[in-house]
């Protein structure tokens, strides 16, 4: 364990550092000592049983990749990133503008509503080349595949966070005589945040996700082109490079998300 | 506000079924009458027609998907089971291994498709384990969070009266984490398809994935709709096969089945 990890032990009781360590043992360490090991593990596997770089780039290797193609990494993540992100915000907006008319009227709910729900189950993961025929290779292919994978767990989150407003707020708007659509932005809206989080945390990764398979399906750039490039000319490292980038995003975009629901948390329940 | 009323059940069925009518015929007049290019959006009938005349060729394909799909299910689901029940008995392994699994949850693991074409070649191999390996964890977290959500007093109750590990395994734990394990299991069923669609997509072999990005690179937009009804099809039956194995085990156990057919948190690409 690193210096980190132990407090400098003089002065302390040897109980007591046995104790720090209990503490963190469940915390912390064991999962960050699982994915050392793992790590080195594979490091260790590579190499002693010298398996081909194509089926199995040691880590140091993959470390490389990562420094000898950053520009280019740094090029093709930027194109992505910017796209999830953008189709992160179209979803919450579309999201949110549906489960706004679901609520305001009882017809169009109970007519589109089931609809949804079969859009839902079926994999609309096959629809990415259909994208490609309407939209061409560019982003906006990919932003609007992204869209449509996306914006349904922030629809069902905003949904869930309407119904959830106490009914006594509601009474209380409509005997101070605010209309449907003042109950909705002062009252609804700000109630259902939370719920919308939950649901913007799940649609960061459907967001990524589309985006990538769009790039898959049909690009001339992007994280997702690139890891095409790099396996069909078998540079695993390259792939497993892009990957970690991919991965840093995904969990930089989340935690953004989740760093905005902590934010509003406070803001609104103290 | 007004509150809206609850709408009756003969308008929760006839409107959408009348909604669906409504857009298939809106879309066979927008294309008939050329609004929309044929070349982008083929007619419902088209793609019928086409389904039903090239019924032949697409039925291999519609079998591999099918087949693939329902084997990675069954092969994911139960390791995702048993390594849930081992995640809950085996407590530093769970400590060690919890946030990771959870933490591999946020990955886009997707992106890991052409790697699989690397690793075990273009064949039925790279597809299951890719599709295994997408929807695998989703099955051991839900079982290891069904385990744990075990009634604390039943457990309380069950030692006082002396019940061995294994019975309070099998009689207590297991029953009561049905509900979440097959919420679970709603979850890997709807991966197991997506994995194997976009591993067709990848290796380009055959399957029903082979066969849209086949049309779509020769804008044979029609036969594209086809193979994406067929897709939407077997997708539907094999949750609906999920959702009714869920429903009889409920049943059977006597717990209250709940209107909703599926959770907020089942939602999936």
């Amino acid at each position: 364990m690193s210096a980190e990890t132990f407090p400098t032990g003089v002065g302390l009781p040897a109980a007591r550092r046995l104790g720090f360590f209990r503490r963190h043992a469940d915390g912390a360490l064991l999962p960050v000592g699982f994915i050392v090991l793992c790590i080195a593990g594979a490091e260790i596997l590579a190499r002693i049983l010298a398996v081909p770089e194509v089926l199995l780039p040691p880590p140091s290797r993959v470390l490389t990749a990562l420094a000898l193609n950053a520009s280019a990494l740094c090029y093709h993540g930027a194109l992505t990133i910017t796209q999830v992100v953008a189709a992160l915000f179209i979803s919450l907006a579309v999201g949110i503008a549906l489960a706004t008319v679901f609520t305001l009227s009882r017809v169009i709910n109970d007519m589109f509503s089931p609809l949804f729900v079969v859009l839902q189950i079926i994999p609309k993961i096959a629809l990415a080349p259909l994208f490609v025929v309407w939209f061409g290779t560019g982003a906006w292919s990919h932003l609007s595949f992204a869209v449509c994978l996306s914006f349904f767990p922030i629809l069902t989150a905003a949904r869930a966070g309407f119904e959830e407003t106490s009914a006594d707020a509601a009474r209380l708007c409509s005997a101070l005589g605010a209309t449907s659509w003042q109950t909705l932005v002062h009252v609804k809206l700000p109630m259902a945040l939370p719920q919308l989080f939950v649901g913007a945390k799940v649609s960061t990764t459907l967001c990524i996700i589309g985006v990538v398979l769009g790039e898959f399906v049909s690009a001339r750039a992007g994280i997702g082109w690139y890891i095409v490039q790099a396996a069909a000319l078998s540079q695993t490292a390259n792939v497993l490079a892009s990957l970690v980038v991919l991965s840093l995003f995904g969990l930089s975009v989340y935690g953004a998300v989740s760093a905005g629901e902590i934010l509003v948390r406070r803001r609104m329940f103290g | 506000m007004a509150m809206l009323k609850r709408s009756s059940r003969a308008q929760r069925i006839l409107l959408p079924l009348a909604n669906c009518c409504g857009i298939l015929l809106l879309w066979e007049y927008a294309v008939l009458h050329g609004w929309i290019n044929p070349l982008s959006l083929a007619s419902p009938s088209a793609a019928v027609k086409v389904a039903a005349s090239s019924f032949g060729v697409l039925f291999p394909h519609i079998l591999a998907t099918t087949y693939e799909t329902l084997l990675t299910f069954v092969l994911s689901s139960v390791g995702g089971i048993l390594l849930g029940a081992l995640l809950m008995h085996w407590r530093m392994f769970r400590l060690a291994v919890y946030p990771s699994i959870v933490m591999f949850q946020l990955l886009p693991k997707i992106a890991l498709a052409p790697l699989f074409v690397v690793w075990f070649g273009v064949n039925i191999v790279s597809r299951l384990s890719f599709a295994g390996f997408i929807s695998f964890f989703p099955i051991v977290l839900a079982t290891l969070a069904g385990l744990r959500a075990t009634d604390p007093l039943v457990l309380k109750l069950c030692s006082s009266l002396r019940a061995s590990p294994a019975q309070m395994f099998w009689q207590i734990r297991l029953p009561y984490a049905v509900p979440l394990i097959m919420s679970g299991l709603k979850v890997g069923m709807t991966l197991a398809i997506t994995g194997v669609i976009v591993s067709e997509f990848v290796t380009v072999q055959n399957g029903l994935g082979y066969i849209i990005v086949l049309a779509s690179s020769n804008m044979q937009i029609d036969l594209m709709f086809a193979a994406l009804g067929w897709v939407s099809l077997i997708g539907l039956v094999l949750y609906g096969t999920v959702l009714l194995l869920e429903r009889l085990i409920l049943m059977r156990l006597g717990a209250p089945v709940t209107g909703a057919l599926f959770q907020p948190g089942e939602v999936v690409p």
